[in-house]
This record gives C-alpha cells, sequence and structure tokens, in this order.
C-alpha cells in the first residue's frame, strides 16, 4: 500500500508529459494548418484614387490579407513613406491594394492604362448582351423543382461524409473521393450529408473547392447533367460569359491598338 | 476504489485539456446565399483542430470577410469557408431561379435535386 503514491505519482507524470507532448503536437498541426492564411498588412487606397493623384497619408490605409494573396509587387506599411507625395500614374480604387507599379510611368503603363479604359466598358456592355446558351436548359431543369424541399435533419449519430483528397469546383464526386467521420456535437448542423446518404452523392458535381478532411454538405452539390440550383447555374452559365467576356476584351483590346497605329493625318 | 476514481478524473482532465482547438469564424444566422457577411452575423467557436482545414476562415483573419457576399447558403453555426464567398462576378438570370430566401430551404434544395437524380437513375 506504502507503493501506491509512488505509483499515483508516476502515472500522473507520464500523463503530464504526454498531455505536454500533446499539445507541442497540437501547435505543429496548428502552424501547418495555418501556412498560407497568417494575415498580413498591405497599403490599400482609402479612397478612389485617379491616374495624377499625389499619394498622402490621409488616401491610404492598411488592410490584413492572407499571406497567399500578398505579393512582392504590393506596398507594405512599414514601406508607405515611400509612396507619400508620388504621383500614381494609374488609378485605384477603395480598398485596392496599392503597387510599386502604380506609379511607373513607362509609356507601356499609360499605354496599358488606357487600353483597359477602353477596354473595360466594352466589355461589360457585351456581358450584359450576352444570353447564355446554357441558361435555357439550366431554367427547364429548375422548373421542375416546384414547392417547399422537404426539411433536413441534423445527423444524430454525427457520422457524416468528408472528402479524402483535394477537389475542384466542377468535379464529379467519386467514391474513392469520399470518407466518413465522426464530428462531434459541437459540428453537427443540418447542411451536413449523413453517412446513409453518401451513395447520394457519389456522381454530383462539386460547386466548391475542398481540401482532405473537409466535411461535406448539401450546397457544395449539383447535379452533374442537370444543373438546377442557383449555385449550378452559376457555375455553368458563368463559363459562357466568361468565355464571351474573354472575346469582347480581346476583341476591344485589338481595336484599340489599331486606332494607335492608324496615321494621325489619315482621313 | 474512491483512489482509482480520482485518478480516472485527474486522468480525463488532463487529456481533454490538452485537446488542441483552433478559432474558426462560423455563422451566428443563417446567411442565404447573396448575403453580406457583416461583424454582427458571424461568431467564433472553438473546434478540435482535427477538424479545422485550411479551406475554414479562422478568427483571426475575420475582419477580411466582412462586407463580403456569400455564394451558397450557410446555415447558423456552420463554419465558413473561404470558398463560400463570392470570388467572381454574380449572374442576374441564374438569381433568378431561386425559389427559397431561407438558407436552410436553399441548402434543402440541393438534396432534392440530387435525390431526384437518383429518382430517375436506371
Amino acid at each position: 500500500m506504502k507503493s501506491l503514491p509512488f505509483a499515483l505519482a508516476g502515472v500522473l507524470l507520464g500523463v503530464s508529459v504526454s498531455g505536454a507532448l500533446g499539445i507541442s503536437a497540437g501547435l505543429e498541426k496548428m502552424r501547418a494548418a495555418r501556412q498560407g492564411w497568417q494575415l498580413v498588412p498591405v497599403v490599400v487606397a482609402a479612397v478612389d484614387l485617379k491616374a495624377g493623384d499625389v499619394v498622402s497619408m490621409e488616401v491610404i490605409s492598411q488592410r490584413a490579407i492572407p499571406e497567399q494573396f500578398v505579393g512582392p509587387s504590393m506596398v507594405r506599411p512599414d514601406e508607405a513613406s515611400f509612396i507619400v507625395d508620388r504621383r500614381l500614374t494609374t488609378p485605384l480604387l477603395a480598398g485596392d491594394a496599392v503597387l510599386w507599379a502604380s506609379f511607373l510611368d513607362p509609356p507601356w503603363a499609360s499605354a496599358f492604362s488606357a487600353c483597359v479604359t477602353h477596354v473595360k466598358p466594352l466589355v461589360d456592355a457585351r456581358a450584359t448582351e450576352v444570353e447564355p446558351p446554357r441558361l435555357d436548359a439550366v431554367k427547364a431543369n429548375a422548373r421542375s423543382f416546384d414547392g417547399p424541399p422537404p426539411a433536413l435533419d441534423v445527423p444524430p449519430d454525427g457520422r457524416v461524409v468528408t472528402v479524402r483528397r483535394t477537389l475542384h469546383e466542377g468535379d464529379v464526386l467519386q467514391d474513392s473521393d469520399l470518407a466518413v467521420v465522426t464530428v462531434p456535437p459541437l459540428l453537427r448542423v443540418v447542411s451536413l450529408v449523413p453517412a446513409s446518404e453518401r451513395p447520394l452523392v457519389v456522381g454530383a458535381r462539386l460547386l466548391v473547392e475542398l481540401e482532405p478532411g473537409d466535411l461535406l454538405r448539401w450546397q457544395m452539390l449539383d447535379d452533374a447533367e442537370a444543373p438546377s440550383t442557383v449555385a449550378g447555374c452559376e457555375a455553368t452559365v458563368g463559363l459562357d460569359l466568361a468565355a464571351a467576356r474573354t472575346e469582347a476584351a480581346r476583341a476591344a483590346a485589338k481595336q484599340w491598338v489599331d486606332r494607335q497605329h492608324q496615321p494621325k493625318d489619315t482621313p | 476504489m474512491s483512489r482509482l476514481g480520482l485518478l480516472l478524473l485527474v486522468v480525463s482532465t488532463v487529456s481533454s485539456a490538452a485537446e488542441p482547438v483552433t478559432a474558426v469564424v462560423v455563422a451566428a444566422v443563417d446567411l442565404p446565399a447573396g448575403s453580406v457577411i457583416t461583424l454582427e452575423k458571424v461568431s467564433q467557436r472553438l473546434l478540435p483542430t482535427e477538424f479545422v482545414t485550411r479551406s475554414m476562415v479562422r478568427s483571426d483573419a475575420a475582419s477580411s470577410i466582412v462586407e463580403q457576399r456569400t455564394r451558397l447558403p450557410i446555415v447558423a453555426g456552420e463554419p465558413l469557408l473561404w470558398t463560400y464567398l463570392e470570388a467572381s462576378f454574380r449572374v442576374p438570370a441564374c438569381a433568378t431561379l431561386e425559389k427559397d430566401d431561407r438558407a436552410e430551404a436553399q441548402v434543402a434544395r440541393h438534396r432534392q435535386v440530387l435525390r431526384t437524380r437518383r429518382a430517375k437513375a436506371p
């Protein structure tokens, strides 16, 4: 019996050491998970600025954005003093990151800016004119779903579908992409796909990008052959519009370049 | 036996305290597709780190999602994913297809579409 306190102390010591190791491993996992999402401050325009405006501390601000979106061309807050009193050569909208290239004025910079100014309204106009070829089919699909949809339930046992690998927007789900995990009550919401519904999502089209371990949710999915939801429509019809925009941008830019090369004295 | 009970209590307390958690942004209310995110509409929740993926918006990034628009419905309590946020232009013609104004009904519509697909399958 005398050895019991020593045994108890030994167990407690062991538990404490394993707990500390667990915390250390957890912190390491947390650091890995955060990679790319740490926030980095950059200088942004606080108000709309025109080409030719002189930058002062009153017209700039700073905003923190995930590091994976920060490039070396962006001005950092500790470099703000270098851009004060300098003249912008390209316009910036409030919230736009200030780029070092915003102050360059070689001939190509002003030409590029002028071209963008010319192209943008033409492309915007074209986008409103386009009748996406696939829109009618999606509308017909959506019309077949009248009345309120059946109510959702929270998966009672917490067993839900998750993804095994990185999946991209537009992918069609295969059974091998999926796994089942049990989530704690804290995470159980009606949008999760219960394990019992796994066969239902095989063959569905994914509307978002997912990482391994992400839990699958109903709103991320649509019928692969007959898109019928608003998000599915945007993914499908958006491709038509993006193609039309690209085509319009190319045509407008070509028109602008042709005009620049026309002799000035042409009648 | 009472010493054993005490030991089990200590072990369970220590092991639960060691479980790593990460603070993520969750919807505080139902957010139908197209909602504009404000700080009042989101909250933060500590989740076991094993369930937190890079897709989720961490609490320390909450300020960068304010005033962004959601492209998919999100039900209250659901962690926000970066891919839920509108990344490209909206297609106005598609928005006219929306029949439901509640986030939960919008989510349920997606399940209904998949159930119908399977019912029609040969």
